[in-house]
């Protein structure tokens, strides 16, 4: 009845999703459809999606709350699909706390390893580690209902980190706290998963969260990886239209290639591109823009000037296009001057449509 | 300021209604006579306490009997709540509303016409006139309740807590232990009081299905009425009463005490919805 509780030092096993395809209704449209997916030993992967795009029910697979109709999930090498759910060793912190309100706070953390039959000192020892490592530490006797929204979701995750998990799960843990409190858990959080080199995979559909914790980013479309790689690439490169759609960071310019070149509002750009239409993908910091109406570049209007305290966001129009650039925020720009805006050569990034 | 004043008043009227009709027993159990215009027994006597207090009269055999059938009709029909309430509570399928309608039907139609049919089903099993039988047949009427109140439960419980269970490594039966049956708590221990009381109170099918050779309380309460013997009747139905009041006190205040759970709360509201 009770699982293996792992002692080994570094339990941290890589996690691979084989043309994976899941449906909720038989016969019903699949939720993800070949969905491949690498995850390395000891790294963080953030699956990042719109909602609908079946990021949690690729956690369901994993965790073996959800069985896939084809394909093969395994960690460590290993299929899990007939393992069952409680010997997995794959731990999820859900969006909800889901503490459980006849524990207090300590049981809730000691609730796996009791149910493991980890014997009591142990257990006692490894809780007051594990609050310790989430800043809890004097408040195991209190209640789940006595709890902050943070603290709750500290909990959760010190209750799924104490049982030695092989791979941990995240469903959006973070997204019912505000703003501040959210960017101090991603810091526990990222602090953590670095101490234990344990195995994340952390949905998101917040871009900013899982650029800012992940190793590597996997955009998830359409029930499929879009696309994964480190944040950079993510952002300096998208993959596809779709994905720089979704990513929403870059000016998206719509032209035309011919024999390796592109051609738009933007110039004529370079590329390796096959012939036909094509979207140029720029992000906002790469144009320059200069107040002087007489410089090289391309005309362009200031239509509204947004200032970000460490930037200025600028709305221009260059000819029927809309473009946004993000200047220094020594460039006084104001709605309705007329300026020149360049791409320096070496940026931007064609995409075919 | 009326409220404030209405509430206490109201209690205390509750009370009092609930308690006269067993302080007039009380009296009537201690009564040797007591004829028409007197307001106050004209003479007292402890035959009838005598009587159910003796350890060889068939009334303390009575009690074992009924707390015996009514324990294991508030265990059985309690598991049983568990698992119906929960498909009824939890998932839809086709047919719910109709099964909903039908668990009702034992507690709409009287419970004579019901007993004749299972009388000759069970002589036929040879389950008449045998505790087994009669515990049986309790839980004709008792298991609708129980799962009606379940299901009402099962309606608030979050089974993502049972997700949660499972990934921290708990197997199934354990979940059902350690994270199900303490947030429906509540709920089952209304269900099975509520069985529990049904049971105890039982007549007719215990008459019909038990035949005579299996004696509870209401039998033995219902013979004394007959016989006309005033004050042991009124001690007797001290004797039926008094448990299930005291029943009843406990849970409520293990109820109350219960506090937080995962769906508690409203358990006491379902038994209106149930």
């Amino acid at each position: 009845m009770t699982g293996p509780v792992r002692q080994q030092e570094d339990p941290s096993a890589g996690v691979r999703f084989d043309a994976v395809v899941a449906r909720y209704d038989r016969g019903g449209p699949p939720v993800l459809d070949g969905f491949d997916l690498a995850v390395e030993p000891g790294t963080l992967t953030s699956l990042l999606g719109p909602s609908g795009c079946g990021k949690t029910t690729a956690l369901r697979l994993l965790a073996g709350l959800l069985a896939p109709t084809g394909g093969d999930v395994r960690v460590a090498g290993r299929s899990v699909l007939t393992v069952p759910t409680h010997r997995r060793e794959v731990a999820v912190v859900f969006q909800q706390p889901l503490l459980f309100p006849h524990l207090d706070v300590a049981g809730n953390v000691a609730f796996g390893l009791r149910m493991q039959g980890v014997d009591r000192t142990t257990t006692r020892r490894r809780v007051a580690d594990m609050l310790d490592l989430v800043h809890l530490s004097g408040l195991g006797s209190r209640r789940p209902a006595q709890l902050s929204g943070g603290q709750e979701q500290r909990v959760a995750l010190a209750r799924a980190l104490v049982v030695r998990p092989r791979v941990l799960l995240l469903d959006e843990p973070l997204s019912q706290l505000d703003a501040g409190l959210r960017e101090e858990m991603r810091g526990l959080v990222r602090a953590v998963q670095r101490e234990l080199r344990l195995t994340t995979l952390f949905v998101t559909h917040d871009q900013e969260e899982a650029a800012s914790l992940s190793d590597r980013v996997a955009v998830l479309l359409g029930g499929r990886v879009a696309q994964d790689g480190t944040p950079q690439e993510l952002y300096e490169r998208p993959a596809s239209l779709p994905v720089a759609r979704f990513l929403g960071t870059a000016n998206l310019v719509p032209g035309v290639v011919r024999d390796g070149v592109w051609t738009g509002p933007l110039g004529r750009v370079p590329t390796g591109a096959p012939d036909g239409p094509a979207t140029l993908a720029v992000r906002q910091e790469s144009l320059v823009v200069d107040l002087d109406p007489d410089a090289a570049g391309l005309a362009a209007t200031v239509t509204d000037a947004r200032y970000r305290g460490t930037s200025w966001e600028l709305d221009l129009h260059v000819g029927d296009a809309v473009l946004h650039a993000v200047t220094p925020p020594t460039l006084k720009a104001a709605p309705g001057d007329l300026v020149r805006v360049a791409l320096p050569p070496g940026h931007g990034h064609v995409l075919p449509d | 300021m009326r409220r404030a004043v209405g509430a206490p008043l109201l209690v205390t009227g509750l009370l009092a209604g609930l308690l006269a009709p067993l302080v007039l027993l009380a009296v009537w159990s201690v009564t040797r006579t007591w004829r028409y215009p007197a307001l106050w027994p004209q003479s007292f006597g402890d035959r009838a306490v005598r009587v159910v207090t003796d350890p060889g009269s068939q009334i303390l055999s009575g009690l074992v009997t009924s707390a015996g059938i009514a324990a294991t009709v508030a265990v059985v029909s309690g598991a049983v709540g568990l698992a119906a309430g929960r498909a009824l509570g939890l998932h839809s399928f086709p047919g719910k509303g109709f099964v909903r309608f039908a668990l009702l039907a034992p507690v709409v139609v009287p419970g004579i016409t019901v007993s004749l049919g299972i009388q000759v089903v069970f002589i036929h099993y040879r389950l008449a006139d045998t505790v087994p039988g009669v515990v049986l047949a309790h839980l004709i009427p008792a298991t609708p309740y129980a799962t009606l109140v379940l299901a009402a439960a099962y309606t608030r419980f979050d089974t993502a807590f049972e997700d949660q269970a499972r990934v921290l490594g708990t197997s199934p039966l354990r979940v059902l232990v350690h994270v199900t049956l303490p947030a429906l708590r509540p709920a089952l221990t209304v269900a099975m009081m509520l069985t529990f009381l049904i049971s105890w109170n039982e007549y007719v099918l215990t008459l019909l299905v038990g035949g005579g050779s299996v004696t509870t309380l209401p039998l033995l309460l219902f013979s004394a009425i007959g016989s006309g013997d005033t004050a042991l009747a009124a001690a007797l139905a001290l004797v039926v009463s008094v448990p299930p009041l005291l029943l009843v006190g406990v849970t409520a205040r293990a109820l109350t005490g219960a506090g937080a759970s995962t769906g508690s709360g409203e358990t006491l509201a379902a038994l209106g919805r149930a």
